[in-house]
């Protein structure tokens, strides 16, 4: 038997944008077996915010991710506020939503951009990113940044959305749906684009279902779930839309689902700004949130994500935890690239838009500086539970190599 | 119909548009009035209650009282630390503190990194728009 190639793609990469590790065994051209190792980009957020003001928090939360910092900001607040009792106001809650669904546009057209570079085309990654500046434009108008707008605070929002900006918006709408239109086109004709993506990284809708894929990675696979149609937040409840899926379960379907959700995008954004009401920005917020917990769920572009947070009648949360989509996401790499071929890797994990900072994890062993088996680990944890739960869990048959 | 090169007629007619990037620094691109940039400070209006730095995220602002006058206030920011996120400018009692549009802040000598607002950015509302190109040091020139 010959010995297996295991080829490391990472931590450094060309084709990943952020650090993370993918040990390929290969069975001659063809991946057999995918090992993702996580944790090179971990910068403690959680353990931040429990040292700062809520206020400060949602700053923090914010530099999460650089593309979608106004969906973790909006998450993370949202569970404060509902600690809190806060009523948000609805002119606030369309605005977030507004500004949540522009992220979106200029998220997916980011991802249709990198996508046709990991696969050699160039020319798609150049006009997406030329057309991505509108929207990136339109940020900077009503917000005053182009990533990390910072509109909102608890309680409500800062930045207005005026009528002028109104005709701004829907003027940039327009010359957008038109782009996006086009692009849906050229992936339904373009030869190179579907040859190069169908049948790449496959996940059936069961494997899907069981690794709990979530966005347009799951719904590539015709799972049609999508926080903003299931648990509608801000002003999702007030608008019509469909949630975009597709059965080709594989980076074709996923570029399908992505650019018919930017058409579904632009609807909303009109739907939004033809009903904004006029009501105040926001309502003044307390400084010590009331001791309570709660957990919100945000429909991200990469998919659901979602923040806890304790708070114990502090100024400054217990605990706050997230789980961004890439979490969901980043399990079924391994089930997509079974028995794919070694030059579908870099693709494949571009196809769930991985975003690894907001997802690291890191696990601290504490110990006296020894090395410890599995056997050891079980036995001590065997122990622990023996004397502090009083349960017996010696007979549980474990096979640990 | 599937086809191949179904971008190829847009990618002809690029050839005859005008670059989308501009000739930064010698081209500017017209920005927002709106973009967040240096905050700009208006001494008259402070009454020196601290709202500001106890709100800013970043520790980038601090008030602190001019000796010898009565009721006068000096504003000194951090552009180093400072992340541009206006709350200082939302949390205002007194709307002391406003946004300018002025974004080009980089300095090669980190001292000057801290800056009194009241001298670099005094507020003048009918000049606040204008990017005041002499004030900020330019790295490259
Ligand atoms: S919040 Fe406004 S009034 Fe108060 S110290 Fe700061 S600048 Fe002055
Ligand atoms: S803009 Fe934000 S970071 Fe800068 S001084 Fe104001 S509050 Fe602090």
């Amino acid at each position: 038997m010959p010995k297996k190639l295991v080829i490391p793609i990472g931590p450094q990469h060309p084709a990943l944008k952020e650090p993370a590790s993918f040990d390929v065994t290969l069975q001659g051209e063809k991946a057999e077996n995918i090992l993702v190792k996580l944790g090179y980009n971990h910068r403690g957020i959680e353990k931040a915010c429990e040292t700062k003001p809520y206020l400060h928090d949602s700053y923090i939360i914010e530099r999460v991710c650089g593309i979608c910092s106004h969906s973790h900001s909006t998450c993370f607040l949202q569970a404060v506020e509902e600690i809190a009792n806060l009523q948000v106001p609805m002119r606030a809650k369309y605005i977030r939503s507004i500004i949540g669904e522009m992220e979106r546009i200029h998220s997916h057209l980011l991802w249709l951009g990198v996508a046709a570079h990991e696969i050699g085309f160039d020319t798609l990654l150049m006009y997406t990113w030329r057309d991505r500046e509108i929207v990136m434009d339109l940020l900077a108008l009503l917000t005053g940044n182009r990533v990390n707008y910072a509109v909102n605070v608890l309680g409500g929002v800062k930045k207005d959305i005026t009528e002028e900006d109104k005709a701004q918006i829907l003027k940039a709408v327009d010359a957008l749906e038109e782009r996006t239109k086009y692009y849906i086109q050229v992936c339904q004709e373009e030869l190179t684009l579907i040859k190069r993506l169908s049948h790449v990284g496959y996940l059936s809708h069961d494997d899907a279902v069981k690794m709990g894929a979530v966005g347009p990675t799951g719904r590539a696979s015709s799972i049609t779930r999508d926080t903003r149609k299931d648990d509608p937040y801000a002003a999702y409840e007030e608008v019509d839309f469909k949630v975009i899926s597709d059965d080709h379960c594989d980076v074709y379907g996923r570029a399908l689902v992505r650019v018919g959700e930017l058409m579904e995008t632009y609807s909303i954004i009109r739907q939004l700004l033809k009903k904004l009401p006029a009501t105040p920005l926001s309502v003044p917020a307390p400084r010590i949130i009331p001791a309570g917990e709660a957990l919100s769920r945000y429909e991200a572009p990469r998919g659901e994500d979602c923040h806890y947070v304790k708070a114990n009648g502090t100024d400054k949360p217990e605990r706050v935890k997230l789980r961004a989509p890439t979490l969901a996401n980043v399990q079924a790499v391994s089930a997509m690239l079974k028995k794919g071929y070694l030059a579908d890797v870099t693709i494949v994990i571009a196809a769930i838009d991985p975003c690894f900072s907001c997802t690291d994890r890191m696990i601290v062993a504490v110990n006296d500086g020894s090395d410890m088996t599995w056997g050891q680990l079980r036995e001590q944890s065997i122990n622990w539970y023996k004397k502090n739960r009083g349960v017996d869990f010696t007979k549980v048959k474990l096979k640990i190599s | 119909m599937k086809k191949l090169g179904a971008l190829l007629f847009e990618a002809i007619k690029s050839l005859f548009k005008k670059p989308v990037t501009s000739d930064y620094p010698k081209k500017r691109r017209p920005i927002h009035d709106s973009v967040a940039g240096m905050i700009a400070f208006e001494q008259d209006k402070c009454i020196g209650c601290s709202i500001c730095v106890r709100n800013c995220p970043a520790n980038a602002i601090k008030i602190t009282k001019v000796p010898d006058k009565e009721k006068v206030f000096s504003c000194e920011l951090s552009l180093a630390n400072c992340i541009f996120c206006s709350q200082c400018v939302f949390t205002c009692p007194k709307k002391a503190l406003h946004t300018t549009d002025k974004f080009e802040l980089a300095q090669i000598d980190k001292s000057k990194l801290t800056v009194k607002l009241e001298e670099v950015a005094p507020y003048k509302p009918e000049t606040q728009q204008k990017p005041d190109e002499n004030k900020t040091e330019k790295v490259n020139s």
